[in-house]
């Protein structure tokens, strides 16, 4: 594409862009870890993941400024202001990945790791296939790769599938459990709705590139299996 | 295009020659009645030039030959025995700069309907005057000095005697060519806010630099290129996404 006539517009295009890359790296590493320490239950990880948070948050109120300086001073117009608006909402889908890092590290105490072994392993997966998304809905950020992002918002269904194939094994453990463990049990609820809606925000994000890159907004890009919103 | 709108001006294959060099190439485009058309593109794209022909403003350039077919409404506008004082009645223009009479302001506005027959008598005259400077939004600024000269006026007040100047003889259509740069924020609110009202009545066409103008006034956006017509849109759709990468380069400051 042309470059801007305004060296300075280009320049902070540019670096809003990077700005959503950099913020993008550091949520996917806080997923990364924060999985990584529910699965092992490390509870070591949990100041780490808290501090890295933090960073993300600081890192969403830089993008916020740098967008709302660009709105207020260069009055962009078509792919620009797609590209802006769109880095603002990528920003918050980035935060909430953050939060639900965090919280998965909080979760490491859950004793996941002494579970049963299946319920272990389809936590892993599911785990894998968002965070692979959210790498791949990055890359198509940092490419503009459209195609990239539309396989992003059709392989959302396989991990609902996994998704829910995890709630059922645990509805049937909240049936056995003894009282004092269904906390425990709950938590895992929450921890597999945790990861699960990292891909969910990883097919925003996938839908807010295709709205920037097109202008196309993307209406029931995604197949729901999940009618009862569990 | 939804059927309940109405085209008042239909340009087909519209070209335009100052001597040997073209400045418009086949140009083709249906305005649409009492909505505001604004024409966007660099110096030199043919925007003006396209306005212009409009009304018949480049009879007035010996080496200018305009061809094609340009219609308002019924009226073929090339039609060589058509008489342009009348067309010009019909569709009135506004220009850069203000350009009142060195006359009062009363006479400034009551000129087109006098040497037009619109008027039998004294206070129908009055009543023309004092309506066309209400519908201009001017009136409770000048009504105590309807006998001051119009040059006595501000730069945006001038603009506005020139835009009731217009309304007086009852046209149907308005062009206007960049009637804002000349005009601080203030005064350009004012206009702005003057076509959009003066759009229920009027079908309004405008040559604009601002791009910021043209989203906020206008229904739909035309954006010229080395005298072409490149695209035409709902002025919503030019500045969000547009269809041709030459709109979008231009809109969103690619000029490389």
């Amino acid at each position: 594409m042309t470059k801007h006539t305004l060296s300075n517009f280009e320049e902070a295009l540019t670096e809003l862009k990077s700005s959503v890359s950099k913020m993008g790296g550091l949520a996917e590493k806080l997923c990364q870890d924060g999985l990584s320490a529910f699965i092992s239950s490390n509870v070591d990880m949990i100041k780490n993941c808290n501090e890295q948070d933090k960073i993300i948050d600081e890192a969403e109120r830089s993008i916020n400024q740098q967008t709302f300086r660009l709105l207020a001073l260069q009055a962009p117009m078509a792919i620009d202001l797609r590209m802006i608006i769109t880095s603002l909402q990528i920003a918050s889908c980035l935060e909430r990945c953050g939060d639900y890092g965090r919280n998965l590290a909080r979760r490491s105490d859950l004793g996941l790791s002494e579970a049963s072994p299946s319920l272990s392993s389809g936590m892993k997966r599911l785990g894998e296939a968002a965070i692979l998304s959210l790498h791949n809905s990055l890359n198509a950020h940092a490419t503009g790769n459209v195609e990239l992002a539309k396989q992003i918002c059709l392989g959302d269904t396989e991990i609902d599938k996994i998704y829910l194939s995890i709630f059922s094994k645990l509805i049937k453990e909240i049936r056995d459990v003894p009282e004092e463990r269904i906390t425990q049990v709950s938590q895992m609820f929450l921890s597999a709705k945790n990861i699960e809606r990292i891909g969910d925000q990883a097919t925003n994000i996938a839908e807010l590139i295709i709205f920037a890159e097109t202008g196309e907004v993307l209406e029931d890009s995604r197949i729901k299996i999940d009618e009862s919103s569990l | 295009m939804s059927s309940n709108t109405e085209i008042k001006i239909n340009a087909e294959n519209v070209n335009v020659f100052y001597g040997e060099k073209q400045a418009i190439k086949n140009v083709s485009i249906h305005v649409e009645k009492s909505k505001i058309t604004a024409l966007i593109g660099p110096s030199g794209c043919g925007k003006s030039t396209f306005l212009r022909c409009i009304n018949r403003m480049n009879d007035v350039i010996p080496s200018c030959k305009v061809e094609g077919k340009i219609y308002v409404d019924e009226i073929d506008v090339n039609n060589p025995e058509l008489d342009p004082v009348f067309l010009r009645a019909r569709v009135g223009m506004v220009f850069q700069k203000p350009n009142p009479f060195p006359k009062s302001i009363f006479e400034n506005i009551a000129y087109g309907p006098k040497i037009h027959g619109l008027t039998n008598s004294k206070s129908e005259l009055d009543d023309i005057v004092k309506e066309s400077l209400i519908k201009a939004g001017l009136w409770s600024e000048v009504s105590d000095r309807l006998f001051d000269q119009g040059t006595s006026l501000s730069g945006g007040q001038q603009q506005r005697l020139c835009i009731a100047r217009a309304i007086a003889v009852n046209p149907e259509v308005i062009l206007m060519d960049e009637p804002c740069s000349a005009l601080d924020p203030i005064a350009t609110a004012k206009i702005e806010d003057l076509m959009i009202s003066l759009s229920e009545n009027y079908t309004i066409v405008i040559v604009t630099h601002s791009m910021q103008q043209a989203a906020r006034i206008s229904q739909k956006t035309a954006f010229f290129h080395l005298g072409e017509l490149i695209e035409v849109d709902s002025t919503d759709k030019i500045f969000t996404n547009p269809t041709n990468t030459k709109t979008q380069d231009y809109i969103t400051g690619r000029f490389g």
